[in-house]
């Protein structure tokens, strides 16, 4: 009796042991993830790593990919297209990495977009913006963020319904700044005819004295000022421009990322009061199950909020994690038919909907909106007299298929 | 000597049937700083002028490339003529103006020159498309294919070779290194040095536009950053590396540079900090470059003429 | 433009010549004595404001303090790398000079990077200057007065100690005659690691100073250099008061730029660098260089 026990037992515990070693040896799934890492964005790839990370951490914990463990790869493509090319070039060809996902910089995005066809590996956007990227019809490229065009639509919505008539803009001279103001000016003008635009300042992105555009845009004299300026550049510019009293001398203040937290946090009690910010996602916002649950995993693992860029690449990997298993294979095409079917994909994130127009790959969501204010319980402004703009009025046409 | 060279052209010859992808993209990449190195040291070696404005020469042949192609819908290779002839004349309109300043004044020259361009290219958005540059231009055929780029990339580099070979030999050669070495006497004589260290900067200048050329066919795609003055910095970074004063030095500089390049990077992304080392020992303990370092023996030699 | 507005664009102009003269002020004098153009000047004026930031840890409130040390630390910096580093190719052809200040522009930039983090670092305005004063009925931020108040005071400072101290006099010496010096028994490597340090010192002081006014990432030193090198080459390379007028003038004309063209207002200062090399290639106050041997 205790021999056969023993037998059947020493037997179990062989397969089982095997089993585990089959499944240790089959290769991880590599996702490369590109991100600033260095500059005045440096703060957006160290959330956008601990988004993704958290995500694919949850992933293994509970079997992996397909069987398969996954493994996050980040490179700093420190803001610069050339830089972002060669590295993109070397996670495909050296580290072989099944995808590539994140992306910070528009200007970085379309520079790797057209690598997706060559190489046939796909390309999850999460940040990057530029309506362009996805008005390029690539067949292997995807957003599951929202862009500029629907931030300026947003923007320029609520801003009709405000008296302001003199529009000025200051925004980072790259692709996304000029991207968000033509579309928000745009929109703006066929709701209010009336609207005059009597100034538009262009720092460079990475900008490090702004003194001469504030004082060029206070002498304009605008009523209002839409500005696309983020992360460390949004910080150096609110901190120069109070010291020139700058917010008191227009009436408000307008950035479609503006409440990010990587912008808010080390602003701290200087941002400015009363105007009005979106963020892409607002961590106090939801009261869904799912936010509570994410908002808490991240917080006891990373110390820290979530910022919306955290909860994009979360939402990210975790929606192509959903196409993947959908479509049960890592090829590019599949996984392309994945993300179209059934009318598009769609995925419950922290946020709420995300939904993927299966005809350019863009995913659309409801946006926040809310007027900054002081809070008692955070060293941040947060925001309120908050507006949900629903997933419905971001919809925009496209040219793709 | 012949037979290393024969030895090595062999090797070189068969590299793409050794390599897997990666590898053969880093041999590329290669191949073409080594051009655009070998056509610097032309300017250097010969007349000791030291250009920080060669990115401007090697940046505006690609740009003329891709601007001919995704504007104008050119055929890819029928852009070369036009590349080298953009290269040849931003090369004299610099050459022209800066040579007639010596040393630092020169770099400084130079410097601003390119500077200047790489403004205009960041900032044109209308025509160049500013930093997001130009991108998805694929070569068809040949150059599409990399081992075709990787052979044409080894002739375009033979071709320079060649030419450089012919004009240190000529009169023409001779009389720059007499300007460079004693631009007084060589004043004494009747020499013109102006009209020669023109046409030297433009020769090699062109050169660089062969590179820049080469650069598009590779990365399918062109931005300002090929104009700003860290791309001038890496060429003269291999040329030096290399060592000047070797016929082969700035080619071989520009290898070590790209493939330490390649391997540092797949380990950490602290790049910079390993080539800044790497600058200081070259500095401080092997100035010659790298080729100096397996000659060791023939420094025993009689001395050669500094030609 | 009202007379208000171009008074504050004018006053703006100057806060940032502020910046860019004790940014550059160091590299004529290390050009002028030394002969060496250092490629990673700009990495200590970055350094400068990273061990401010350091130092404070992002808090204005012991501004006045930390600054003493963070300069401090920035001459010392400078002490070393003048011994260990630069004086190895004080008499070597210029591309090894041009190649070794490179690379320590590159190892400082990742250095700076492991030390202090890659995002970028600001501080406040320090104690004192938090409140705008009223230029012409319109707020100006009092720190920008100060700091141009600051490089004043390095310049006159300067310009004392070069022209009225013994050692002065041998610093001036030493960019005509380096011969002659030693010649007559002064310890010129000594003197050249004190100008060194200095330079470096000036550039750290420069840096931290202007944090307030900018912040400051990686990227900030390469392009830093390029300012300071159109500066000097502007003004006349180991002329004070050339690197003065120099920083002044393009002050104003990235200040007023900014209103006429924004676009392209980054062109304006390498066409005026260019121009001078073309027509005074010593520089606007600086002196034809004398035949060395």
């Amino acid at each position: 009796m205790n021999r056969t026990f023993n037998r059947y037992f020493g037997l179990m515990l062989l397969v089982v042991v095997a089993a585990e070693l089959v499944l240790a040896q089959q290769p991880p799934i590599k996702i490369g993830e590109l991100n600033v890492l260095s500059g005045s964005f440096a703060a957006y790839g160290k959330s956008g790593r601990q988004g993704a990370q958290l995500a694919i951490d949850e992933i293994n914990a509970s079997g992996g990919l397909l069987g398969r463990k996954l493994e996050l790869i980040q490179v700093d493509d420190q803001a610069k297209p050339d830089v972002g090319v060669q590295e993109a070039k070397r996670l495909i060809l050296d580290e072989k990495v099944n995808f590539l996902v994140g992306i910070d910089s528009s200007s970085v995005a379309l520079a790797v977009a057209p690598l997706t066809n060559e190489y046939k590996t796909p390309l999850v956007v999460m940040h990057g913006a530029t309506p362009a990227l996805t008005e390029q019809c690539n067949p292997y490229v995807f957003r599951t963020s929202n862009n500029a065009r629907m931030d300026a639509n947003a923007a320029a919505d609520l801003a009709a319904k405000l008296p302001y008539k003199r529009w000025a803009n200051i925004g980072p001279d790259y692709e996304y700044g000029h991207s968000s103001w033509n579309d928000f000016i745009a929109r703006l003008k066929e709701k209010r005819p009336d609207v005059e635009v009597v100034g538009e300042q262009w720092p460079k992105g990475g900008e490090s004295n702004y003194t001469p555009y504030i004082t060029a845009l206070v002498q304009q004299r605008p009523e209002a000022v839409f500005s696309a300026l983020w992360a460390g550049d949004l910080v150096t510019f609110v901190r120069q421009s109070n010291a020139f009293g700058f917010f008191k001398q227009i009436k408000l203040f307008v950035d479609p990322i503006g409440a990010a937290l990587e912008s808010i946090g080390p602003l701290g009690k200087e941002a400015p009061l009363g105007e009005l910010f979106s963020t892409r996602y607002w961590f106090l916002q939801s009261q869904s199950p799912t936010n509570k649950k994410f908002v808490d995993a991240y917080h006891s693992k990373w110390g820290e909020w979530p910022s919306y860029n955290a909860e994009e690449h979360y939402a990210g990997v975790q929606m192509l994690a959903a196409a993947v298993r959908k479509a049960n294979s890592l090829d590019a095409d599949a996984i392309k038919k994945a993300f179209e079917a059934d009318a598009g994909l769609t995925y419950e994130a922290p946020e709420g909907k995300k939904w993927m127009r299966p005809a350019d790959h863009q995913v659309f969501e409801a946006l926040v909106w809310g007027y900054t204010t002081p809070s008692n319980d955070y060293p941040f402004v947060v925001l309120k007299d908050i507006t949900m703009i629903p997933e419905s009025d971001t919809v925009y046409p496209t040219k793709c298929k | 000597m012949r037979t290393k060279l024969a030895l090595a052209a062999l090797v070189l010859a068969l590299l793409p049937w050794l390599l897997h992808d990666y590898g053969l993209q880093v041999a590329i990449q290669a191949l073409v700083l080594g051009v655009f190195a070998m056509s610097f040291n032309l300017l250097f070696r010969n007349t000791g002028l030291l250009s920080f404005g060669h990115a401007a020469c090697f940046g505006s042949a690609a740009y003329t490339t891709a601007l001919l192609i995704s504007r104008l819908r050119w055929n890819f290779a029928a852009t070369l003529p036009l590349a080298l002839t953009a290269a040849a004349l931003v090369a004299l309109v610099i050459g022209f103006f800066s040579v007639r300043l010596t040393k630092i004044y020169f770099t400084m020259l130079t410097l601003a020159f390119a500077q200047m361009l790489w403004a205009l290219a960041h900032k044109w958005y209308g025509f160049t498309g500013g930093d997001n540059g130009i991108t998805g231009l694929l070569p068809p055929g040949l150059l599409g294919n990399p081992k075709g780029l990787y052979y044409a990339s080894l002739m375009a580099l033979a071709v320079v070779c060649a030419v450089i070979h012919l004009v240190r030999r000529s009169p023409a050669g001779y009389t720059l290194r007499a300007v460079r070495d004693n631009p007084a006497r060589a004043q004494a004589i009747g020499i013109s040095a102006f009209q020669y260290m023109v046409a030297a900067f433009v020769l090699s200048g062109t050169l660089s536009g062969l590179a820049g050329f080469l650069q598009v066919a590779w990365q399918h795609s062109v931005f300002p950053d090929l104009l700003y003055w860290t791309t001038s910095a890496e060429v003269i970074i291999a040329v030096i590396l290399g060592g000047s004063a070797q016929f082969f030095g700035p080619a071989i500089g520009a290898a070590v540079l790209v493939v330490l390049e390649a391997v540092v990077r797949s380990h950490t992304q602290y790049w910079p900090l390993a080539l800044g080392m790497v600058l200081l020992a070259m500095v401080l303990f092997f100035p010659s470059g790298v080729v100096s370092l397996f000659q060791r023996r023939q420094r025993q030699e009689a001395p050669r003429a500094t030609a | 433009m009202t007379l208000p507005f171009f008074f504050l664009e004018f006053m703006t102009g100057l806060a940032s010549a502020a910046s860019l003269f004790l940014l550059a002020v160091g590299l004529s004098l290390i050009f002028g004595a030394l002969g060496i153009v250092n490629f990673a000047h700009g990495s200590f004026f970055a350094l400068g404001a990273y061990f401010l930031f350091a130092l404070t840890h992002g808090d204005a409130s012991g501004f006045w303090h930390y600054l003493l040390l963070a300069v401090a630390a920035s001459l010392v910096v400078g002490a070393v790398v003048e011994r260990v580093f630069i004086r190895r190719v004080l008499n070597r052809a210029e591309h090894y000079q041009i190649l070794l200040t490179y690379a320590l522009l590159l190892i400082i930039e990742d250095v700076s990077k492991i030390c202090f983090g890659a995002d970028y670092k600001s501080i406040g305005m320090p104690k004192g200057f938090e409140m705008p004063v009223f230029v012409l009925g319109i707020p100006f931020p009092s720190y920008y007065l100060g700091l141009v108040g600051l490089a004043a005071a390095t310049a006159l400072l300067l310009w004392l100690f070069l022209h009225r101290t013994r050692y002065g006099t041998l610093v001036r010496a030493v960019t005509q005659d380096r011969e002659m010096l030693e010649a007559l028994g002064v310890n010129v490597p000594l003197l050249f690691t004190v100008i060194f340090a200095v330079g470096i010192g000036l550039a750290g002081f420069g840096g931290a100073v202007s944090l307030p006014l900018q912040s400051i990432s990686t990227g900030v030193a390469v392009d830093a250099v390029i300012s300071a090198f159109i500066v000097v080459v502007v003004g006349g390379l180991g002329s004070l008061w050339g690197t003065l007028l120099a920083a002044i003038l393009i002050g104003e004309i990235q200040a007023f730029g900014a209103l006429v063209l924004p676009e392209f207002s980054i062109v304006f200062a390498y066409v005026l660098m260019a121009a001078v090399l073309l027509f005074r290639p010593w520089g606007l106050l600086g002196r034809p260089p004398t035949v060395r041997t």
